[in-house]
């Protein structure tokens, strides 16, 4: 079929493009396109993982910016207590990516596990506005946190190891969260299509239908929501490690609203449509700022295009054909 | 016309002086009742007699003010409606519930997969589960449907649909059918083909029809219930609900008992 072939060719080019992104920069001379190739696949996680809930279970969460902004805090707050030797609830700190990094992931759970217990209750707007009040909640304790930099953040000095892999590197960093990114958009896909996924779409499409075969909706749900939330976490980590800064402004509702617009640019419940959404929407920023630091003027309007024509995003014409 | 066999069983459901209002309206209305194993059973009234709010508080979905819903014996009262179907009571509805976007086949995939209330199992998929598919294909050809198999559920014909519907409640066995109103919206050729398909089901299962069309109840059904203003008037067997002069007052408006 032509979609079908169209579509492994898209893939293939996107992969390639990704994997040579660094040689592109070496050989246009541009030492930004690593960077913007770098941001792009951090932010591809985080909106790959929204969409198996926005996509798939139909949870328009309008907070995903608090995991976003916890991954991110829980790698800057580790990194500040090993810096200055002053011990975190009477733990040294750590520098090591394999214990820093799935520490921050389980603090992600456990939020999230939170959350979604009180906001699953509710449906439609009211879980859009819970999940941004927890949101708010989330980016203000962040604002108050005075000893960690309060409104303006906090450095970090160095980014976290791995054995083996240097990632104060920028091309072997960027290569980590390519492999990162690939690994987790294979494993939703993976959930999507499961059982776990039947279930899940199902629930979407008619929640009374579902009731009435046996189905329990909060679980499916909650488990679904934890699962975005860590995805959306080890974004932020990788984005602190990224930037070697964290600022409460990653929890912030307009990164919520950005998340959302790009999971919509690209094509909600494809996967892979959110992707090519991320690199579109961070590319166009990235031109776009440097004629005007309004930017958002000429996104607004690609945005309400692709929202009001193209129902399924740019991409999701392509992912979109009978994805399970 | 009588089953001496499945009357000495106790019955599959029985409904004891179930109550429900809404304000002042008294949409059930001491209701009791019951359907005993393999029995068809119709419940037939007309419009506003209170058949869906019935249904919807045998399915759980509506709490009565009083009474008690007894499944095989059990009291499910205030049970909540997705364990009240893994006990083994199917539905349809009266505006067909299905999953659009899925095809016919992932529909009767769904069924089967929550027989149990659904699996937590994140890296399986359903639909390379060889003997699943088979029993699946298997309930769609027997409903009519096994050339559109993958077919999405949209994209089906509104009789279609209601066939698929019978086939995803038969897709997990039942030991209760509920069937809301399935002839609603069908053609002549197309009740036809329903009433055959629900003939075939009977005896098989325990079915309580609710629905409209008299020539398909008067053709399927074992005993007839009939509800005006919330209350069952009258239950019997066919001849008997068409000679009943209080019925036909009530309801069939003096038509001839043909």
């Amino acid at each position: 079929m032509l979609t079908s072939r169209l579509r492994l060719i898209v893939i293939a080019g996107g992969l390639l493009l990704l994997l040579t992104a660094p040689y592109l920069a070496q050989l246009t001379g541009s030492a930004g396109l690593l960077g913007l190739a770098n941001r792009i696949a951090i932010y591809a996680i985080a909106a790959v993982s929204l969409d198996l809930i926005l996509g798939y279970g139909a949870l328009v969460s309008f907070g995903h910016a608090m995991f976003f902004g916890l991954g991110g805090y829980a790698v800057g707050i580790i990194a500040f207590h090993t810096g200055t030797g002053e011990p975190l609830f009477g733990w040294k700190g750590s520098n090591a990516a394999l214990i820093v990094w799935p520490l921050a992931l389980v603090a992600c759970a456990l939020l999230a596990a939170a959350v979604g217990t009180l906001s699953l209750k509710t449906s439609g707007v009211q879980f859009i506005m819970i999940t941004l009040a927890f949101a708010q909640m989330v980016f203000f304790v962040l604002v108050s946190l005075q000893s960690y930099g309060g409104d303006d953040g906090l450095l970090l000095d160095r980014r976290n190891t791995l054995p083996l892999i240097d990632l104060s590197r920028p091309t072997t960093f960027y290569y980590v969260c390519v492999a990162l990114l690939v690994g987790w958009t294979a494993f939703c896909a993976r959930v999507v299509n499961s059982r776990f996924g039947l279930v899940l779409q199902a629930l979407r499409q008619s929640e009374r239908r579902s009731i009435n075969l046996g189905v329990d909706p909060f679980p499916f749900r909650l488990v679904a929501f934890i699962i975005s939330a860590v995805g959306t976490g080890l974004a932020g980590v990788l984005w602190a490690n990224y930037a070697r800064f964290v600022s409460p402004d990653m929890a912030a509702w307009s990164k919520s609203g950005e998340f959302i617009a790009i999971v919509v640019l690209g094509g909600l419940g494809t996967l892979l449509g959110p992707i090519a959404g991320t690199a579109v929407f961070i590319a166009l920023e990235q031109i776009l700022s440097i004629w005007t630091e309004h930017w958002m003027i000429v996104m607004g309007p690609v945005l309400t295009l692709v929202a009001l024509f193209g129902r399924r995003g740019l991409a999701g014409r392509l992912f979109g054909e009978r994805n399970g | 016309m009588a089953e001496p066999a499945s009357q000495r069983q106790a019955p599959i459901l029985a409904i004891d002086g179930l109550r429900k209002a809404f304000g002042a309206l008294v949409a059930t209305d001491d209701v009791t009742l019951d359907i005993r194993t393999g029995e068809l059973h119709a419940l037939i009234g007309p419009n506003g007699a209170g058949k869906s709010t019935l249904i919807t508080q045998i399915c759980g979905e509506l709490k009565p003010d009083a009474g008690r819903i007894l499944f095989d014996g059990r009291d499910v009262t205030r049970l909540r409606p997705h364990l009240r179907s893994r006990l083994g009571l199917g539905r349809t509805f009266q505006i067909t519930q299905l999953c659009p976007d899925f095809s016919a086949l992932e529909n009767i995939l769904l069924s089967i997969e929550t027989r149990g209330g659904g699996s937590f199992d994140m890296l399986s998929n359903p639909r390379g589960n060889a003997g699943a598919i088979a029993s699946a294909r298997a309930r769609l050809a027997e409903v009519g449907l096994g050339d559109l198999a993958d077919r999405q559920a949209a994209t089906l014909a509104h009789g279609q649909r209601r066939q698929l519907e019978i086939a995803v409640a038969l897709a997990r066995e039942p030991r209760l059918l509920l069937l809301d109103e399935p002839m609603a919206g069908l053609g002549p050729e197309e009740s036809a083909a329903m009433t055959r398909l629900l003939d075939g089901l009977k005896r098989r299962y325990a079915i309580l029809l609710v629905e409209h069309d008299m020539d398909a109840v008067f053709a399927l059904a074992d005993r007839v219930s009939v509800l005006v203003y919330g209350r069952v008037i009258f239950t019997g067997t066919v001849a008997e609900v068409r000679s009943d002069p209080a019925v036909r007052a009530a309801y069939l408006g003096g038509e001839p008992a043909c």
